[in-house]
C-alpha cells in the first residue's frame, strides 16, 4: 500500500486508463503497420539501409566486390570522399559519372587505384576537393575527366555533398512510397529480390535486381545494359542524342564560360604547386551524337566539338600536364556497340584511351603494363567489358 | 519543430503521454518545458525575446492589477505595450520603414545614414506580442485577474500547440485551463486527433501540393498568361485557406488531445456570403482582436458614419501591416477596408436591386451569387497578398483581364492557352487535389447535419474506422512530401 502511494506521487492514475486503450490503438494501427511492413522488408532486405563507412569497410574488407548499388538515397559523393581519404590511393580518377569505367586493373598494382567519379560537380569541385584533401593524403596522379558541359555552364557547386541522406528519415517520408510504386509499376517483382549472384554481393536494390553499382575499385558497373541487346541500347541512344541536341544545339551565342577556363587553370596551378600530376582528357560522344552536333555548325554543340579542345590544351600546355580529347570514339577505333548510352562509353572503350594516354604520354607510364593491357583489349570478347569480374 | 514533420510526430506522441503519466501538478512544467523545445529546434537565441516579453508583461500584469485606477496605472499598460510593440517594430517593421525613409531621403537628397538590422524575424512574435498585449489590456480593464504563478503565464505565451501561428488566445479562455485537472478523456483525446488528421489532410495533401503550382506560375508571372495566373490565383486562396487552416486543426486538435480548449480560428470563410462575413470565418482570433483592441476603442460604429469608415480603414490597414512589413499587405488590407465600406454604402441600392431580381424567393440561388461575388473579391486581393511587390501585382491583374477577352474570342479553345508545363504541376498530382478538394468542401459541411451524424454514429465500428484509415492511407499515399513551411509562419 505503502509503495503504492509512492508511486502515484509520481504518476497519475490516468495511466491506467491509457494501459486500457493500448490494446484498441495496437488493432487500429496494425494495417497502417502492415502498409510499412512490406516495403520495410524490401529495404532492409536488400541493404538500402546500410551506411556509407559500413559499405566502404565492406569493399576496404572483402576479397568478392561488394557491388553499392542504392535506389532510395543518394550519398555516392560522400562514399567517394571518404572511400579516398580511407584508401589513400595513389591514383585517382575523377570526375563525372564520365570517368567511372576506369579500372584498378588497368594498374599493375589493382591498390593503387581508386575511381572518385561523381566525388566532384562542377569544375569547380575540383578546386574544392584539392583544398579540402590533406597533404598527407592526396595523390600522386589525377586523371580528371572533362566533360563538354562543365565549361558552358556556371562554376557548379563548389562542395561536395559530404552528408549522407538520413536513411531512415528519407524511408518513412518518401522511400516507402517509391517501393509501392516501383512494384506497381513492375520495376522488379519479389522474385527478382531473392536472386542470388555468386560473384557480388549486392548493396541496394539496383545492385541486387540490375547488378548496377560501385565496385570496389569505386568504377560502375553496368549491369542492366549487360542484359540488353545492342539495338535496345541503340534506341536508347538515339532517343537521349535527340533530346540533348535538342536542347543544346539551338544555342548560337559563344557561351564558353572564362570562369570556368580560370577555376581549370587554379587546379592545375595548385596541382603543380602540390607537385599532383594531372591528366585530362574530353570523354567521348557517341556517333549519332556526334553527326548531328556537327550539322549545327555555329551552335554551341559545335563550339564543344571545335573550341574546347584547342581551349583546354592551352590551359594544360601551360601547366606542363598532358591532355587528350576523346569526343570521337570512332577515330580511335570504338563505335556506338561499345557505349552505356549516348554519354557514356563503356569499359572498352576506356581501356583503348588508356592505352593511348600511356603510348602518347608520359605521365601513366610507370603504373601499367602497356603490353598486358594491349592483349587484354585484342582478346576481350564483349563490346563493353574487359575485366568485368575481375578486381 | 514543424507540424508536418515526422519529429512533430514523435515528439507529440511522447511529450503526450507523459503529460499523462504525471501527476496534475507536474504537468505545466511538462508542457513549459515542451514549449521551449518546440520553439528552440528553429533558432534556439530567438527563444530570449519571448523571455524577455514574459518577464516583462508578468511583472507589469501583477502590478496594473495592484493598482488603484489613474495615471500611474495607465503608464505601466504603455509601458507594457511599448515593450510588446517595440519589440515587434525592431524585428519587423524597423526595415520596412527605414527602408522607405531612404528612399524618400534619397528623392529628397538628404543624407540618411542608418543602416538596415540584420535580424531574420523571430518565429510567431506577432502572435506572441498579440496574445501578450490580450492579456495585459484584459488585465488594466479588470476582466482578468493577474497571473501570480510565473510558470502558468510563461506557459501561457509558450503552450506549443499555439505557439508560432495561433490561434491568438485570450487570457479569460486559456489561463483558468492551466490551473485545471485535465483526466484523460479517451472520446476527448480521439476528437483532438481527427482533428490532427483533418489539419495534416489540409496542409499535406492540398495546400503542399497546390504551393508547387502557385509558386510555379507566381515564379514566373512574366511567362504566364492570363488564365493560367487566374488559375494560379483561385489556387492560391484554396492554398492558404488549407495551409493556416490544417495548421490551426493541427493546434486545436494537439491541444484538445492533452484536454485543453482553444479558440476556433475558421469557419468555412468560403461560403460567407460577404465580405464582413468572410472577416467572421477567417482568422478569427485575429480578426476578433482588431475588433476588442482596436476597432471598439476607437469608437467603433458608435461614431458618425465618416469614423466609423475610418475606423475600420485604420483596423484593415494595420491587418495588412500585421501580415507583412511590405506595401503589397497594406493594399491588400486597404482592398477589404475598401469593401468593407462600400458594402455599407452601397447596402440600400443593392437590397432593392436583389428585389427588383426576386432573389429574395430564391434564397440558395441568392446565397450562391453572394457566395461567387465574394470569393472573386478576396481572390482578387490575395493576388496583392501573393505577389512579392506592387507592380507584379498590377501585371498579374493587367493579365489576367486581357484574358478574360480572349475567352470571348471564337478560336479560344482551340488555342494552347494551358498545359502541365504551365501550370507546374503533372495531371495525375493535379487529379489528386482536385479530389482532395471536392472531398473536403464536401465533408465539413456534411459533418455538421444532424441527421448524418446520426447516421454515422449507427454505422459499424469498422465502418467508422474505415474513414479514417481512408483519410490516413490518403495522406500518406498521396501527401507531398518536402522542405515546405506554414505561410503564416512568416508572419
Amino acid at each position: 500500500m505503502a509503495e503504492n502511494n509512492k508511486v502515484n506521487r509520481f504518476f497519475s492514475e490516468d495511466i491506467q486508463v491509457i494501459v486500457k486503450y493500448i490494446p484498441k490503438v495496437l488493432l487500429f494501427l496494425l494495417p497502417i503497420f502492415i502498409l510499412f511492413a512490406v516495403p520495410l522488408s524490401i529495404f532492409l532486405w536488400t541493404g538500402e539501409d546500410i551506411s556509407v563507412s559500413k559499405i566502404i569497410q565492406l569493399q576496404w574488407d572483402k576479397n568478392r566486390t561488394a557491388l553499392y548499388g542504392k535506389a532510395y538515397s543518394y550519398s555516392d559523393p560522400l562514399y567517394k570522399w571518404e572511400s579516398v581519404k580511407l584508401r589513400n590511393p595513389s591514383i585517382i580518377a575523377l570526375g563525372s559519372s564520365r570517368v567511372l569505367p576506369f579500372r584498378s586493373k588497368f594498374f599493375k598494382d589493382s591498390s593503387s587505384f581508386f575511381n572518385a567519379g561523381l566525388a566532384v560537380t562542377g569544375i569547380e569541385g575540383f578546386n574544392t576537393f584539392l583544398s579540402d584533401i590533406p597533404i598527407e593524403r592526396q595523390p600522386q596522379l589525377i586523371i580528371m575527366g572533362l566533360d563538354q558541359k562543365m565549361f558552358y555552364s556556371d562554376l557548379g557547386i563548389p562542395y561536395f555533398y559530404r552528408t549522407e541522406d538520413p536513411i531512415f528519415t528519407q524511408f518513412l517520408t518518401r522511400s516507402w512510397r517509391q517501393i509501392y510504386l516501383d512494384i506497381f509499376q513492375r520495376k522488379f517483382t519479389f522474385k527478382d529480390l531473392l536472386a542470388q549472384n555468386a560473384e557480388e554481393y549486392p548493396i541496394g536494390i539496383l545492385a541486387r535486381i540490375r547488378h548496377n553499382g560501385y565496385r570496389n575499385d569505386g568504377s560502375y558497373q553496368y549491369g542492366d545494359t549487360r542484359m540488353q541487346s545492342f539495338e535496345e541500347r541503340k534506341k536508347l541512344i538515339d532517343i537521349d542524342a535527340r533530346a540533348i541536341t535538342a536542347t543544346h544545339c539551338v544555342q548560337y551565342q559563344d557561351t564558353l564560360v572564362p570562369e570556368t577556363l580560370e577555376s581549370l587553370a587554379r587546379f592545375l596551378k595548385t596541382a603543380r604547386e602540390r607537385n599532383i600530376i594531372v591528366v585530362g582528357f574530353i570523354p567521348p560522344y557517341a556517333q549519332e551524337l556526334l553527326v548531328t552536333m556537327r550539322s549545327f555548325p555555329d551552335s554551341i554543340c559545335a563550339q564543344q566539338i571545335n573550341k574546347l579542345p584547342i581551349a583546354l590544351s592551352t590551359i594544360f600546355t601551360e601547366y606542363h600536364f598532358e591532355f587528350f580529347d576523346f569526343t570521337d570514339n570512332a577515330s580511335f577505333g570504338g563505335s556506338d556497340l561499345e557505349l552505356e548510352d549516348s554519354v557514356h562509353a563503356g569499359e572498352k572503350s576506356y581501356l583503348r584511351f588508356f592505352i593511348k594516354m600511356l603510348k602518347n604520354g608520359q605521365a601513366l607510364k610507370p603504373y601499367a603494363d602497356l603490353g598486358f593491357l594491349e592483349r587484354r583489349l585484342k582478346n576481350a570478347t564483349s563490346d563493353l567489358d574487359v575485366f568485368y569480374y575481375e578486381y | 519543430m514543424l507540424f508536418n514533420s515526422i519529429s512533430f510526430v514523435l515528439f507529440f506522441i511522447v511529450t503526450g503521454l507523459l503529460y499523462y503519466a504525471l501527476p496534475h501538478r507536474f504537468r505545466w512544467f511538462w508542457l513549459l518545458a515542451a514549449g521551449f523545445y518546440f520553439y528552440m529546434v528553429f533558432i534556439p537565441a530567438y527563444v530570449l525575446v519571448l523571455v524577455f516579453l514574459i518577464g516583462v508583461d508578468y511583472v507589469l500584469g501583477r502590478q496594473i492589477e495592484d493598482m488603484e485606477n489613474g495615471a500611474k496605472k495607465k503608464t505601466l499598460l504603455i509601458l507594457s505595450i511599448g515593450a510588446n510593440i517595440g519589440t515587434l517594430f525592431i524585428f519587423k517593421y524597423f526595415n520596412f520603414f527605414n527602408q522607405n525613409l531612404s528612399e524618400l531621403a534619397q528623392v529628397l537628397h538628404w543624407n540618411y545614414p542608418i543602416p538596415a538590422l540584420q535580424f531574420i524575424l523571430p518565429l510567431g512574435v506577432p502572435f506572441h506580442v498579440f496574445q501578450s498585449l490580450s492579456y495585459i489590456i484584459e488585465v488594466y480593464r479588470g476582466n482578468q485577474k493577474a497571473e501570480r504563478h510565473l510558470g502558468i503565464y510563461a506557459l501561457y505565451v509558450m503552450f506549443f500547440p499555439q505557439l508560432v501561428a495561433g490561434p491568438i488566445e485570450r487570457p479569460q479562455n486559456l489561463l483558468h485551463q492551466f490551473h485545471e485537472a485535465h483526466p484523460f478523456n479517451g472520446q476527448q483525446v480521439l476528437d483532438g486527433l481527427k482533428l490532427m488528421l483533418r489539419g495534416f489532410f489540409k496542409k499535406i495533401v492540398i495546400a503542399d501540393r497546390l504551393a508547387l503550382l502557385v509558386n510555379h506560375v507566381y515564379g514566373n508571372v512574366s511567362d504566364s498568361n492570363g488564365l493560367v495566373l487566374g488559375i494560379a490565383t483561385i489556387a492560391f486562396a484554396i492554398q492558404i485557406y488549407c495551409d493556416f487552416s490544417g495548421y490551426s486543426d493541427i493546434a486545436l486538435g494537439s491541444a484538445q488531445v492533452l484536454g485543453y480548449q482553444l479558440m476556433k480560428n475558421f469557419n468555412q470563410p468560403y461560403f460567407a456570403t460577404s465580405i464582413s462575413d468572410f472577416w467572421r470565418r477567417w482568422h478569427i482570433s485575429l480578426s476578433s482582436w482588431f475588433r476588442d483592441y482596436v476597432y471598439i476603442p476607437l469608437g467603433g460604429n458608435q461614431v458618425s458614419t465618416f469614423r466609423k469608415y475610418l475606423n475600420i480603414l485604420i483596423v484593415f490597414l494595420l491587418s495588412g501591416l500585421w501580415h507583412g512589413a511590405n506595401w503589397t499587405f497594406v493594399v491588400w488590407g486597404a482592398w477589404h477596408g475598401t469593401l468593407l465600406i462600400l458594402s455599407d454604402v452601397t447596402r440600400k441600392i443593392r437590397s432593392s436591386f436583389i428585389s427588383t431580381l426576386n432573389l429574395v424567393d430564391r434564397p440558395w440561388l441568392h446565397r450562391s451569387i453572394q457566395i461567387i461575388i465574394t470569393n472573386l473579391l478576396v481572390s482578387f486581393g490575395w493576388i496583392f497578398f501573393r505577389a512579392k511587390d506592387f507592380t507584379e501585382a498590377l501585371d498579374i491583374i493587367q493579365r489576367i483581364f486581357s484574358s478574360l477577352f480572349h475567352v470571348l474570342r471564337p478560336d479560344f479553345f482551340q488555342s494552347n492557352l494551358i498545359n502541365e508545363s504551365m501550370l507546374g504541376l503533372a495531371l495525375f498530382p493535379l487529379s489528386i487535389v482536385l479530389i482532395s478538394i471536392f472531398l473536403m468542401l464536401a465533408l465539413e459541411p456534411l459533418q455538421k447535419i444532424g441527421w448524418v451524424q446520426k447516421y454515422t454514429e449507427r454505422l459499424p465500428s469498422w465502418l467508422r474506422a474505415s474513414r479514417y484509415y481512408l483519410a490516413i492511407f490518403w495522406i500518406l499515399f498521396f501527401g507531398y512530401v518536402g522542405e515546405s513551411t506554414f505561410i503564416y509562419f512568416q508572419f
